[in-house]
């Protein structure tokens, strides 16, 4: 990799590993949701540091061109991400449908009392 | 019906205000003794008020959720409130609630959930479009395929259910929010319960919009074989019911 490309990189995955840590210390990301991120930008930044590490892993699976393998991992990652998402949405959404129903419920029961007083 | 059985009339309504007061009185008229409850589904109507003013116990969800989910709201009311059965009719008009009674006297002869059927004993000349008669014809066969029984009306939500049944429906996390269907039939059949049908007359919907329409066909298909998918292979809830009986 050329030394420009290679700078820039570093510090694209520095800022994003700093850029997660200051949203959990600020309390606006979960610890659960950081990890896949932290070990994301972790990943990225001992790859472009240590270039041969991906190149003897390509070589090692029989891929001709490293920044193939590079691409792939990184898409899966996303993909990951993606469907750790749907299923955290899957369970809002069942939460919000508990929470909607039983308000409903408890709504009517207040009203009841209400008019009663 | 006697007088002690407490039954509860689930009218699951979205924007149903043209029809709902008619509904109301419609369901107290022809069986008095009964309590209705509309569950509207975050209307952005007057459906609320009208129910209300008709005499029906309103329970008002804030954001729309579904008709499934707002069915379910009613079980969970109906069980928390001591009911021994509900029966649902849409809030359309379209089901005669004369034939209530019929529904119930099926659970009392045994049976856990009756479903109204309006292609059963040819009490009225429904009109069925085709794409909604393949359909229908898809999942009978699949019901038929898994239960061994025939179910002419797999669709219809004219149905009354037994206290076990509505119990286990308020507290599984398996009902689904949009519509229950052939996927919930054949999960009461493993869970044990007995499903049977009674013939009914329904209207075509009066306020000219039907539950599935603008669904789109193959979606529907898709969706209901991957529920049917979750019922035979997934975790169930049933298990706990099966023990429990």
């Amino acid at each position: 990799m050329p030394p420009r490309a290679k700078i820039i990189i570093i510090l694209l995955s520095v800022t994003l590993f700093l850029f997660v840590l200051n949203l959990i210390r600020k309390r606006k990301l979960k610890i659960e949701h950081s990890i896949l991120w932290l070990l994301v930008s972790a990943t990225i930044l001992i790859a472009s540091i240590w270039n041969r590490l991906a190149d003897g892993v390509a070589l090692f699976l029989g891929v001709e061109y490293p920044p193939a393998l590079f691409l792939s991992v990184a898409i899966f990652f996303a993909l990951a991400i993606l469907l750790h998402f749907s299923i955290e949405m899957s369970k809002l959404k069942d939460q919000n449908k508990n929470l909607t129903q039983e308000l409903a419920i408890q709504k009517y029961l207040l009203e009841k009392m209400e008019k009663k007083d | 019906m006697s007088e002690s059985d407490k039954i509860a009339v689930l009218v699951p309504a979205f924007n149903e205000a043209d029809s709902i007061e008619r509904v109301v009185h419609g369901i107290k008229d022809t069986n008095p003794g009964v309590d209705v409850i509309v569950i509207n589904d975050g209307s952005s109507d007057a459906t609320d008020e009208l129910a209300r003013k008709a005499g029906a116990t309103v329970l008002t969800l804030v954001v729309n959720l579904g008709y499934g989910a707002a069915l379910q709201t009613g079980y969970k009311y109906a069980f928390r409130h001591g009911y021994d059965y509900t029966v649902q009719i849409d809030g359309d008009g379209q089901h005669d609630p004369r034939f209530l009674k019929d529904l119930i006297d099926r659970l009392k002869q045994g049976s856990d959930v009756a479903i109204g059927s309006r292609f059963l004993g040819n009490l009225g000349d429904y009109d069925n479009p085709t794409m909604r008669q393949l359909g229908m014809v898809f999942f009978r066969s699949l019901i038929y395929l898994f239960i061994g029984k025939r179910i002419t009306d797999p669709t219809s939500g004219f149905q009354a259910l037994n206290r076990r049944v509505f119990e286990f429906f308020a507290t599984s996390r398996q009902y689904p929010s949009d519509f229950p269907d052939a996927d919930i039939i054949i999960l009461l059949h493993y869970s044990g319960f007995e499903v049977s049908e009674v013939p009914v007359v329904m209207y075509n919907s009066e306020t000219g919009k039907s539950m599935h329409s603008g669904f789109k066909p193959i979606y529907y298909i898709v969706k209901m074989l991957l529920s049917i998918y979750a019922v035979l292979f997934g975790k169930n809830d049933l298990v706990k019911v099966k023990n429990a009986t």
